[in-house]
């Protein structure tokens, strides 16, 4: 009997190994597929001007053309946008995700009414177009003197993220099942005791999951930017990014490229890290609960 | 005495510390603003050389640039404006500085640039002026026109038309036929976002589109033959001569150019821009380009939309913003800001300077014979014009272009489009 269980989870194993190559190919293509414009980026950023007017482009630049790499680090001051993109990225995304948790906590445990009036009250803020709120709140952020400047720019993302911060926390929170909290209650825990040993390991994934959110939101922000901010010193990327491109479909291709890779780094970074917190706060969330 | 001496010191230092007061209100230094869309290389480093040349002269009224997103200047000075930030000085195109002058953003340049006048043809003045005032000083522009692999046009033993006003649409349309053999297409012609190109290449023909700009009645939208003829031309070189590559409709402006380097096509219609990336071919591989003489169907005549160089009304240094301009607009400078765009510049002299940078190249030389075509295009000074061309004309004519509809369709959304936005 036990032989032949045995037997049958060798089958079974032989049979899952089997049904798992299917499976590898197709997260193997869609890999590449994803990957593919990545390092086709990769690959025109070391392309020189005259390869990139050429007819058929081949995958493998024919030689590694670094000034367009010299240009952007050298001439067009990418390293300063970088770091300021960082910058406002990062802090937008610690406050939005202070400001967001206790919130969103809130929201979804408090009282009926109160939550259904916050929720009415996001969405709202969410339904103006940009292109209407921008004058008013460039007034507002030139009244508060912090025009052209980078924690203005933190300000107006910090308001624009919260929103949608909210509305993703106040949904993890609401799968946290309440007879959780009130079992840790009944053993004695203190509200706080229960916020931090129950609910925050369990929400931890989702609170990774609206900081990496917000951080990218952040990072590829253009509008507001382009707004608010008007020395090059507070550039943010995706405005020196943009000057690459010219009116009529002209595009300085091979800087842009360069640009665009050295770009993506911080964010890839941000994103590996964060990723693995994603993973391990479901984890810690499962044993502790 | 005490009392004297007294008062003499009291006196000797009033006037030591309005001395003090008074002078720094004469040797003050301030900066300026200069928003730029500049991003070529070339007119980047051309933009930095001149304003680094000025500081060095003027210490006492610097510049600093500012760059801007070329797609986004409306944008970016329109809430500029609203927030009383708005640059010193900046760069834009005629066409779009207009809402800016009607709403009194912009200084009235006209007496500070005076001495450029004689320099400047009247019909480029006219592009960058309202109500008879000058608010943005036109530095360069472009044509459209039609560049031809020299080499492709000596293998089929074909002369390569040279001269002014030589060259008409029925020419134009023989050779892009004589080319069009062995599965090879005579031209290639980006035609993505055809409307303004149209437009434009409409004047060749008279065109008007507008009228009644002057009769105070409202503004009149009539679409007659003359300004049916160009898209009727490109369609039946598209469809019966067969002659345009088919690919090329659907590509923006400079899309043909791979090809064009590749031998593809012996001709393509493209702006005048396009020079500089053929510059790169030429160092880099030696192709053999040049410019063909401007199409003439009644004129050669083509609507103008230069890049302006303006002053804000909201600047505190008006007078140094317009010697700064001025400054700008001197041959040398003029001339290397607009071979690094690849335009033609607006003055006589940085014409002749520009040509002096590139001996010996026909292509250049016929590119700057040409400025002498280039004119104002009533219809820009239209208000809802830009919206009409956007909405309206440029969906419509992608529809005709792509063979969707017919040219009584395209003529009936023109006129229904500008009924709805009037």
């Amino acid at each position: 009997m036990t032989l032949s269980v045995a037997g049958q989870s060798v089958a079974e194993k032989k049979r899952r190994k089997y049904y798992l190559i299917p499976t590898y190919i197709a997260v193997i293509a869609y890999v590449i597929f994803l990957g593919f414009p990545f390092l086709w980026m990769l690959s025109t950023s070391f392309k020189s001007p005259y390869e990139l007017l050429q007819l058929h482009q081949s995958f493998i630049p024919k030689g590694f053309y670094w000034q367009n790499y010299i240009d952007i680090l050298r001439k067009r001051g990418l390293i300063n946008s970088a770091k300021n993109s960082f910058i406002i990225a990062s802090c937008t995304t610690i406050l939005t995700t202070i400001l967001a948790v206790p919130a969103g906590y809130a929201i979804a445990r408090l009282k009926k009414i109160f939550s259904g009036a916050a929720t009415a009250w996001i969405l709202v803020s969410q339904v103006f177009p940009v292109s209407l709120v921008v004058i008013p709140l460039f007034m507002a952020v030139k009244r508060v003197g912090l025009l052209d400047s980078i924690w203005g720019l933190v300000l107006v993302y910090l308001v624009a993220s919260l929103p949608f911060a909210l509305w993703m926390l106040k949904g993890y929170v609401a799968a946290i099942p309440v007879e959780m909290e009130e079992a840790g209650a009944i053993d004695g825990a203190s509200s706080f005791e229960i916020l931090k040993n129950i609910v925050f390991p369990l929400l931890l994934p989702g609170v990774v999951a609206t900081a990496l959110f917000t951080f990218l939101n952040s990072w590829n922000e253009f509008f507001y930017a382009l707004v608010l901010i008007q020395s090059p010193e507070h550039e943010t990327l995706p405005l020196l990014l943009a000057r690459f491109m010219g009116s009529e479909g002209q595009v300085l291709l091979g800087p842009l490229a360069a640009g665009a890779f050295v770009a993506t780094i911080p964010s890839l970074v941000v994103f590996g890290f964060l990723q693995r917190k994603l993973a391990s706060g479901i984890l810690a969330g499962a044993i502790k609960g | 005495m005490k009392k004297t001496k007294l008062f003499a010191l009291i006196a000797s230092s009033a006037v030591a510390a309005s001395l003090l007061m008074a002078m720094p209100a004469h040797a003050a230094s301030f900066q300026m603003t200069y928003l730029t869309p500049a991003y070529l290389p070339g007119t980047v480093a051309a933009t930095e050389r001149i304003v680094a040349d000025w500081n060095k002269a003027n210490p006492t009224s610097t510049v600093k640039i500012v760059y801007g997103d070329v797609n986004n200047m409306q944008d970016k000075l329109t809430t500029a404006f609203a927030g009383n930030v708005a640059p010193d000085i900046f760069q834009h195109e005629a066409v779009s500085i207009l809402p800016f002058a009607k709403q009194g953003y912009l200084a009235n340049l006209s007496s500070e640039m005076a001495p450029l006048r004689s320099s400047i043809p009247k019909g480029l003045w006219s592009v960058g002026s309202y109500a008879a005032k000058l608010y943005g000083v036109p530095t360069m522009t472009q044509t459209y026109t039609i560049f031809a692999n020299v080499d492709a046009f000596k293998k089929a033993g074909v002369a390569v038309p040279t001269g002014t006003g030589t060259f008409s649409w029925d020419d134009f349309r023989t050779l892009a036929k004589k080319f069009t053999a062995n599965g090879n297409y005579g031209v290639a012609w980006g035609l993505k976002s055809p409307a303004a190109m149209t437009m434009i290449m409409g004047m060749n023909f008279n065109a008007e589109f507008f009228r009644g700009l002057t009769s105070g009645s409202g503004t009149r939208l009539s679409i007659n033959a003359a300004e049916l003829e160009v898209p009727s031309r490109i369609h039946a070189m598209i469809y019966d001569d067969k002659s345009v590559d088919p690919a090329s409709l659907t590509m923006s402006g400079a899309g043909p150019l791979p090809g064009f380097l590749a031998g593809k096509y012996a001709m393509i219609f493209a702006a005048s821009y396009v020079a500089s990336d053929l510059d790169v071919a030429a160092k880099a591989a030696g192709f053999n380009w040049t410019a063909l003489p401007l199409l003439k169907g009644n004129t050669t005549v083509q609507g103008a939309n230069p890049q302006t160089l303006s002053v804000t009304a909201q600047s505190k240094h008006k007078k140094e913003a317009a010697a700064f301009i001025r400054y700008m607009m001197q041959d040398a400078n003029l001339g290397q800001l607009a071979l690094g765009e690849g335009l033609i510049p607006s003055t006589t002299g940085a014409l002749a300077a520009a040509t002096a940078q590139r001996p010996g190249s026909a292509g250049w030389k016929q590119l700057f014979d040409d400025g002498a075509s280039l004119g104002l295009a009533p219809f820009t000074l239209v208000p809802n014009y830009q919206q009409w061309k956007d909405t309206v004309l440029q969906p419509a004519m992608q529809q005709y272009i792509q063979g969707k509809i017919s040219i009584s369709t395209l003529k009936q959304r023109e006129l229904d489009g500008w009924a709805k936005i009037r």
